[in-house]
């Protein structure tokens, strides 16, 4: 498993009110996070042996977000559309002003259509996936400046 | 406050057990404490006979009389709330119900009232869907009583990959329901559509709306062809409904509550079990096993080969043409089957 998909883990179970993570990728082996509930510090990481295989690719982009904006990722895997309907204008655009609640794509797994609210309130700096394209738990979809 | 339809629960309660008889205003009163319903300064009818029309709206056949009173003379044919809150048997879904004559779309509107902190398990049914919708702004026909065109809104604490399989769970659900009242089999096409005789019989389009990285709700809708007796002449060769399969029409609100009931032992199943649980039960009604396929995957590229059955997450197997290769989609268009 790629240490920067990795890192990515640590930090969404850090981030969320998940105590423990697990994941089974096939080729890649298994990876276990849990959060230590009572200090609060860094998850410990339990990797059992895995079977080495090719990189593989990094979900998410490579390089480090600014610090100043608010990165949205994936919370599935499933495929990103940025429009209600093939042809209907997009949810949000680069330099739309956005607020929380407001929906700003579209995953589909299993004809499943999950809508994404923003959280933040904000101008949206990037959009990091184009249409249509599949992506990964954890993957950074959008960077948003927040505003206030 | 008086419950909602108060006087209407009560006079369908006393029509009921009546059958055959007509009831006038004083034995309705007096008899079956409708008078208490209204408040004690109610001289006039007019509680009564706004009653009486709102229940023949809701698809009651009542015989009115001027001297004699009312009569029942026939229960709806289609959809009706008050006789599916008789018959529902479920614990929470369906507990709390909105009802429809005409509505764009159950899903739009159930979003809509998630959104507003409507409870777990609240269902939204209508008559007649002018803007029924499918997967990706597909339109869907929902002709007024043709159908069961419902959505339920749903809380679950649930991973992103069980939510994957709740569409598959609802298809399973409504198959079973309809065997259990028509003896038809239906069958399950990947991953949410309804088929019977090679036709399409139903489908399923779920909706979730995440925050945070946390799933706010999921509105599970559904349409079912139950009395559509003909199709607009772009859907007649590939669309059917129960009624012409079984050469009668099929009781909307007994089929609702039967598939109610089964999509909430099923829930409840999926959030302890998981998916595999439900997999034999799938497998045997799966659509396309066997068939020539045609995907168009997510990237765009295209697989050929042969649907190879379902596996424990819900992702169907392909068996590549060229290759013999397994392959397991979860997320594709079939262009052909």
């Amino acid at each position: 498993m790629d240490i920067r998909y990795l890192k990515k883990l640590i930090k969404v179970v850090e981030d969320s009110q998940i105590s423990e993570l697990e994941i089974e990728e096939q080729g890649s082996g298994r990876v276990k996070i849990v959060k230590n509930l009572l200090s609060g510090a860094q998850p410990v990481v339990h990797l059992p042996v895995a079977p080495q295989t090719a990189t593989q690719p990094a979900p998410a982009a490579g390089e480090k977000a600014d610090s100043n904006l608010f990165e949205i990722t994936s919370p599935m895997v499933g495929t990103f559309y940025r429009a209600p309907s093939p042809g209907a204008a997009s949810f949000v655009e680069v330099g739309d002003r956005v607020k929380p609640g407001q929906t700003l794509c579209i995953l589909e797994a299993m004809k499943l259509m999950n809508e994404l609210e923003c959280e933040v309130a904000g101008v949206v700096s990037e959009i990091c996936v184009e249409n249509a394209e599949p992506v990964e738990f954890g993957t950074r979809l959008f960077l948003i400046e927040p505003e206030g | 406050m008086a419950e909602a339809y108060e006087v209407e629960r009560k006079l369908l309660a006393a029509l009921k057990l009546n059958p055959h008889r007509y009831l006038d205003e004083r034995e309705l009163r007096e008899r079956f404490g409708l008078a208490a319903a209204m408040g004690e300064a109610t001289e006039s009818a007019g509680d009564l006979e706004r009653a009486v029309e709102l229940l023949v709206m809701q698809g009651y056949r009542i015989d009115g009389d001027e001297t004699r009173g009312w009569m029942l003379i026939g229960l709806p044919e289609t959809f009706s709330r008050f006789e599916l809150e008789e018959e529902l048997r479920t614990t929470f879904l369906g507990r709390c119900m909105f009802t429809y004559r005409i509505i764009g779309s159950t899903n739009e509107t159930a979003r809509a009232l998630a959104a507003g902190g409507v409870p777990d398990g609240t269902l939204l049914v209508a008559e007649e869907q002018t803007g029924g919708r499918g997967r990706r702004g597909s339109n869907w026909f929902s002709p007024a009583g043709g159908g069961i065109w419902a959505s339920l809104v749903l809380r679950p604490g649930i991973s992103a990959r069980r939510l994957g399989s709740m569409g598959m769970l609802a298809s399973l659900s409504i198959c079973l329901g309809i065997e259990q009242l028509t003896g038809l089999k239906p069958s399950i096409k990947w991953p949410n559509d309804l088929f019977l005789d090679g036709r399409k019989l139903g489908g399923v389009l779920c909706e979730a709306d995440w925050r945070a990285g946390k799933l706010q709700y999921l509105v599970l809708g559904f349409g079912l062809n139950v009395n559509v007796e003909t199709f607009p002449e772009r859907l007649a060769g590939n669309s059917i409904s129960l009624s012409q399969a079984v050469g009668g029409s099929v009781h909307c609100t007994a089929l609702l509550a039967e598939i109610l009931l089964t999509l909430e032992e099923g829930y409840f199943q999926l959030l302890t079990d998981g998916f595999a649980s439900f997999l034999p039960r799938v497998q045997v009604r799966d659509y396309l096993k066997g068939r020539q396929v045609l995907v168009e995957l997510e990237d765009g590229s295209r697989l050929d080969g042969v649907a190879s059955g379902i596996d424990e997450n819900g992702a169907l197997l392909v068996q590549e043409r060229d290759s013999n290769r397994m392959r397991s989609v979860t997320s594709g268009h079939l262009v052909q089957y």
